[in-house]
């Protein structure tokens, strides 16, 4: 909504010397917010109105025209100016805008006197784009070409008192509970609030000069819950033609096009009084009637902006005997517009369902200025004064036209006043504060509620216009509101000592991405939507429970029709962005949600399932002097997954190969507990480092949080140990390369003795020296005894039965 | 035998001083002072002599070895710390050269604002929930006093499932969710992060984003409180001279309402483009819950009052940050990651 600060002065006295922005600030923390404070004057200089008098041809230029203009000077006496212009539309006796020498236009051009081809030009005619008029806000007609004033505008006028142009306008950005405010009349009471002035109401007076309405026109409400309260005016002998400047003006600054002084007046009255209104040709309705009532199947209609629009049964719509005439609230017809041949004219003021307008506006992508009203509602007790209004500015501005005597109402069932009951102990209780009963009641007196108080006991009428205000708090609002915000002291609320506290999962989230960041790995964020192509690539077998995922109806784009199933598709793009900018070297993961519906389509929330993803490419580190760099492996993603399992507690997984399609068979594994996996990672399958447009060799994990979350025990419990010096023991084994290093492990420790306390493998060799098929491990054994020192002895015995048993599946000391 | 005492004394010190390494000088002193060294040996050499002479000699001797020993001391120490002086400048390193790499990882800057909220109202007592990213409408909307067709609907477009399920639009259907959970009109403190998603996608808009949500609720709390709370809160995160402006606002979900703003954090209310030249930044939305809402939700409202308020993640992290482009969240470029 915009409001012209000089039509609110006709309202309410807006003083004009104050910075603007002050009244816009204090109108903002009093809940009416200004987006925008708006000078209409692009910084114009010496354009004046001036009259054609003469018009000759130019001597030496064919295209140009030599015009003699009656001006006024600066001090006000008459002097004719000589133009030369190249404009096609000028004619003698028009009243045309003037640049004087000196003068400047919108974009900031200076204009001097000056020879065009030998001929004098002491200034030039403007076009509206040359004073900074939107040429949206004028006739198409009038865009082009050098700018008509209307007739009997007289000269040496400032073209900025002219055109309004001194205007500053507030730009609105009104909340949806303010439906009133979308009204300059709405408006003016908290200009008045906000200033301490009383607002004045226009006096509405209509001279009832033509021939009874009765007989002439009907109008008929089918759908009373939708339409309910429809009223029409007649007027005849109309003669469309454009308004007046001061209307178009007023339109204008307001953001809305003149069109005809019939038009103009529907939309002025709008924006007045937040009345939506339309009028119709009378000669175009059919049995002179206008009915409110629910489209019927397949009926279509082509609408003002010569759109045709199929309609639907559930779509209020406005009617003539035959045919629809206007979609309700939205969007008048075409065929009955009120056109320059238009003489008798009907106007409607209607009150149409907020929610119904809403779903017929979005159903056929239109909205209007009259829409929107409707939706946030529209005072019923308004909707007289607007038809009224109607008809009293029409005269006013079409001398000519004859008002038909009555009004048709059609209104079943009266709004009733609707009263508020609230207790001053309790407002003050709910806000905090301690403002006085007096206070209280005068804000909302000034606000216009009328308040019956009873001690501490109050009750508001609540005005017509503000069906917003319905209990206690609302009024706690106003008072608020209007006492300021900025008034009320702030405090800390006593309530009772109470530990704040995480959910399980959210801490398991938050130490899982700690760890990850901690271990070199960064986090990122993608968007939760994913495309099956990405479950394609990852070669996900037909049924694979992950190709079961929840349609968006309306996705934002071809690329994210689906919530995501897994998170591997989306991590491998956000690296491959990183890599398209030469980012190579990746460590990535992401904690984040995955959706898997109990059913499709759902009828109950999907399982949200907490998942990490990580991806690991490139060099481990940046180059450094004193440590070479070295490729990304399997064993680094191993080793955060084991490191992961490890600082939440979980132990006794079981190893298993990996199984899913996207990692590589050979070197890809998962763990699992109770037949659960908790992780999976490897190396990226070869043809999905290809599906997927990788650069190389790619290792990915994924672990499952809401698995962790259950196995987690961090509940670490202390074991004693040995105070003694232990020994140690190196072992190379020679093994053939089917026997896997977790087989020797096994063998160790399940061998090692009473005094093993750990074992480490150092060395893994495959190559010169060892025979083909075969490998070489070396371990690192500490032994220790929690009674006294260890001498090599002691461990001799567990050191041959690991050396036999090892020997039993062909290995042997190197 | 005094002369003999003189003269070694005098040939052990020129050997002490003359000694040009440890070794030389542990050969003089097991030469004099050693088991069989010459100072020893005359010191064995004392039960030869008369009664009366023994104890002079006595002391004569000892007075050498103890000289001897203070030499030997004093030229040792000296050695030593010529050879640690030695040592010291001749391993000289550049120190200039850079440390041994490790990798650094780092937490996405919406997770570290993440953490500075939570941290915030963990300490006041507040509990943080979670609740589902796909969601009824009824919890979205309804419990929120948002029924079907209400035009506050229009404040946020929805991506829909189905007719009964969407993504959520904001954190607030975990307040309807833990009213809901909870014994009725019993005391609430809590707080839910995660993510939200809204139909618009433009250099300003992202439809994946994050919010945080706050409820409060008991027997007292207040307008005030409210205000109390958030000037804190906000203080906490952007810095103590930050000032707090509260705007009457619109929710359907509380009443009164307000909007939140902060000083501008990068020109401190002087105005600039990051303000609009307004000195001020919106940085949140709250209220008094609905009563409509307590109901909705179990509460009796003339029981029990309390407040809520929301606000976006990726807001607050580019104002505290300085970050200008919200994209730059979600396009997990590691040169942006990495900053963090």
């Amino acid at each position: 909504m915009k409001a012209s600060l000089t039509w609110m002065n006709e309202y309410v006295p807006v003083d004009q010397t104050r910075p603007a922005q002050e009244l816009a600030d204090a109108l903002t923390q009093a809940g009416i917010p200004v987006e925008e404070v708006q000078s209409m004057d692009p910084g114009l200089k010496k354009i004046y109105t001036g009259k054609i008098v003469e018009i000759t041809k130019h001597p030496d230029a064919d295209k140009l025209q030599v015009c003699q203009v009656e001006c006024l000077t600066e001090d006000g006496e008459p002097i004719t100016k000589q133009i030369v212009t190249a404009a096609t539309n000028v004619a003698v006796g028009q009243v045309v805008p003037v640049a004087y020498h000196k003068s400047r236009l919108a974009d900031g051009t200076e204009i001097k006197k000056g020879k065009l081809r030998g001929e004098v030009s002491d200034g030039m005619f403007c076009s509206v784009a040359e004073f900074g008029l939107s040429t949206d806000l004028v006739l198409p007609e009038e865009a082009q070409g050098i700018y008509i004033f209307p007739e009997g505008t007289p000269i040496g006028q400032d073209i900025k008192d002219v055109l309004m142009l001194n205007d500053t306008v507030y730009e609105f950005e009104l909340t949806a509970n303010r439906a009133d405010c979308f009204s300059m009349i709405g408006l003016s009471r908290e200009f008045g609030v906000m200033t301490n002035q009383k607002a004045l109401f226009p006096v509405i007076m209509v001279n009832e000069n033509g021939e009874s309405i009765e007989g002439k026109v009907d109008i008929e409400i089918e759908a009373p819950e939708l339409c309910t309260r429809f009223m029409g005016r007649l007027v005849t002998d109309v003669t469309v033609a454009p308004s007046p400047l001061w209307m178009q003006n007023r339109l204008r600054n307001s953001g809305i096009r003149p069109i005809n002084n019939v038009v103009d007046v529907t939309n002025y009255v709008m924006l007045e009084f937040g009345q939506p209104m339309h009028a119709y040709d009378y000669d175009f309705l059919k049995g002179h009637k206008l009915v409110a009532r629910m489209a019927k199947p397949e009926e279509k209609i082509q609408t003002l902006d010569g759109t045709n629009r199929d309609l639907t049964e559930s779509m209020l719509i406005i009617s003539d005997a035959e045919r629809a005439v206007g979609v309700a609230g939205v969007m008048g017809g075409y065929d009955s517009e009120v056109t320059a041949k238009t003489t008798s004219v009907v106007f409607e003021a209607a009150v149409f369902n907020g929610p119904s307008i809403r779903r017929t506006s979005k159903a056929l992508g239109m909205r209007s200025e009259a829409s929107g009203r409707f939706e946030r509602g529209v005072n019923h007790k308004y909707t007289a004064y607007a038809i009224d209004r109607a008809a009293q500015l029409l005269q006013q501005i079409c001398p000519t036209c004859k008002v038909a005597q009555g009004i048709i109402d059609v209104y079943p069932n009266p709004v009733e006043q609707r009263t508020v009951a609230f207790n001053i102990d309790q407002v003050n209780a709910y806000l905090g504060t301690s403002i006085s009963g007096d206070e209280m009641v005068q804000i909302l007196t000034d606000l216009q509620f009328e308040v019956i108080r009873n001690g501490q006991d109050a009750e508001a009428l609540v005005p017509t216009w503000r069906d917003d205000v319905t209990v206690m708090p609302d009024i706690a609002e106003e008072v608020a509101r209007i006492h300021g915000y900025d008034n009320i002291k702030p405090t800390i609320p006593v309530a009772v000592l109470a530990s704040g506290a995480m959910t399980a999962k959210k801490a398991l989230t938050k130490q899982v991405t700690h760890y990850l960041a901690e271990v070199g790995l960064s986090q990122i964020i993608t968007f939760s939507f994913m495309h099956k192509d990405g479950l394609s690539n990852m070669m996900l077998p037909e049924g694979d429970t992950r190709y079961t995922a929840i349609p968006i109806l309306n996705p934002i784009s071809e690329e994210f029709p689906y919530m995501r199933t897994t998170l591997i598709p989306a991590v491998i793009e956000a690296a491959k962005r990183n890599i398209a900018q030469q980012n190579k070297d990746l460590w990535l993961f992401e904690t984040a949600n995955v959706y898997e519906p109990k059913s499709l389509p759902l009828t109950e929330v999907p399982h949200e399932r907490p998942m990490a993803c990580g991806i690991l490419m490139g060099k481990t580190t940046d180059p450094a002097w004193n440590a070479p760099q070295r490729d990304t492996d399997f064993y680094d993603v191993k080793g955060i997954v084991d490191g992961l399992l490890t600082a939440v507690g979980i132990k006794g997984y079981i190893i298993a190969p990996s199984g899913e399609s996207y990692y590589h068979p050979g070197v890809s594994e998962q763990y699992f507990i109770n037949g659960v996996t908790i992780a999976n990672f490897g190396e990226l399958h070869p043809q999905a480092v290809k599906n997927f447009d990788l650069p190389g060799k790619t290792f990915m994990f994924e672990i499952d949080l809401e698995a962790v979350l259950e196995l987690a025990n961090t509940h670490f419990r202390y074991a004693p140990f040995s105070k003694f010096p232990g020994t140690s023991r190196d072992l190379a084994i020679v093994a053939p390369t089917a026997v896997t290093s977790s087989d020797i492990m096994t063998i160790i420790k399940d061998n090692g003795g009473e005094f093993l306390e750990s074992v480490h493998i150092f060395d893994v060799y495959e190559g010169e020296h060892i025979e083909a098929g075969f490998r070489s491990l070396a371990y690192n054994l500490q032994f220790r005894s929690m009674e006294g020192t260890l001498n090599d002895e002691d461990i001799e015995e567990s050191i041959q039965t690991i050396i036999t048993k090892l020997g039993e599946i062909n290995c042997k000391l190197r | 035998m005094k002369e003999e005492l003189q003269r070694i004394k005098d040939l052990a010190l020129a050997a002490i001083h003359e000694a040009q390494d440890n070794q030389a000088l542990q050969d003089v002193r097991v030469k004099y002072l050693g088991k069989k060294g010459e100072v020893t040996a005359l010191l064995k050499g004392l039960g030869k002599l008369s009664p009366e002479e023994r104890p002079k000699m006595g002391a004569l001797v000892n007075e050498v070895r103890v000289a001897l020993e203070e030499a030997l001391d004093a030229v040792k120490a000296d050695m030593d710390r010529k050879e640690m002086e030695e040592r010291l400048s001749s391993e000289k390193i550049d120190i200039t050269l850079p440390g041994r790499v490790t990798r650094q990882g780092h937490i996405h800057p919406l997770t570290a604002v993440n953490e500075m909220i939570e941290d915030f109202f963990m300490k006041m007592g507040y509990t943080v929930e979670e609740g589902p990213e796909v969601e009824q409408d009824h919890f979205n909307f309804e419990c929120l006093n948002l029924p079907k067709d209400h035009p506050a609907r229009d404040m946020q477009d929805s991506f829909y499932i189905t007719e009964n399920f969407l993504l959520r639009t904001h954190t607030s259907p975990v307040q309807a969710r833990t009213m809901q959970r909870h014994e009725p009109n019993s005391p609430i403190r809590m707080i839910a992060p995660g993510k939200v998603y809204r139909w618009d996608y433009d250099a300003t808009h992202s439809p994946v984003f994050h919010q945080v949500e706050g409820l409060i609720i008991d027997k007292n709390i207040t307008f005030a409180d409210l205000k109390g709370t958030l000037e804190a809160f906000l203080r906490h995160m952007f810095g103590e001279d930050t000032q707090v402006r509260f705007r009457t606002s619109f929710f359907p979900f509380t009443e009164p309402s307000a909007e939140v703003d902060i000083s501008c954090v990068m020109c401190g209310g002087e105005g600039c483009r990051v303000c609009s030249h307004t000195g001020w930044l919106e940085i949140l939305g709250c209220g008094m819950v609905h009563p409509n809402v307590l109901r909705i939700n179990g509460y009796d409202p003339d029981q029990v009052q309390g407040f809520a308020f929301g606000m976006g993640v990726e807001r607050i992290a580019m104002l505290l940050y300085g970050i200008g482009d919200l994209r730059l969240f979600f396009e997990d470029d590691v040169r942006f990651l990495n900053q963090f």
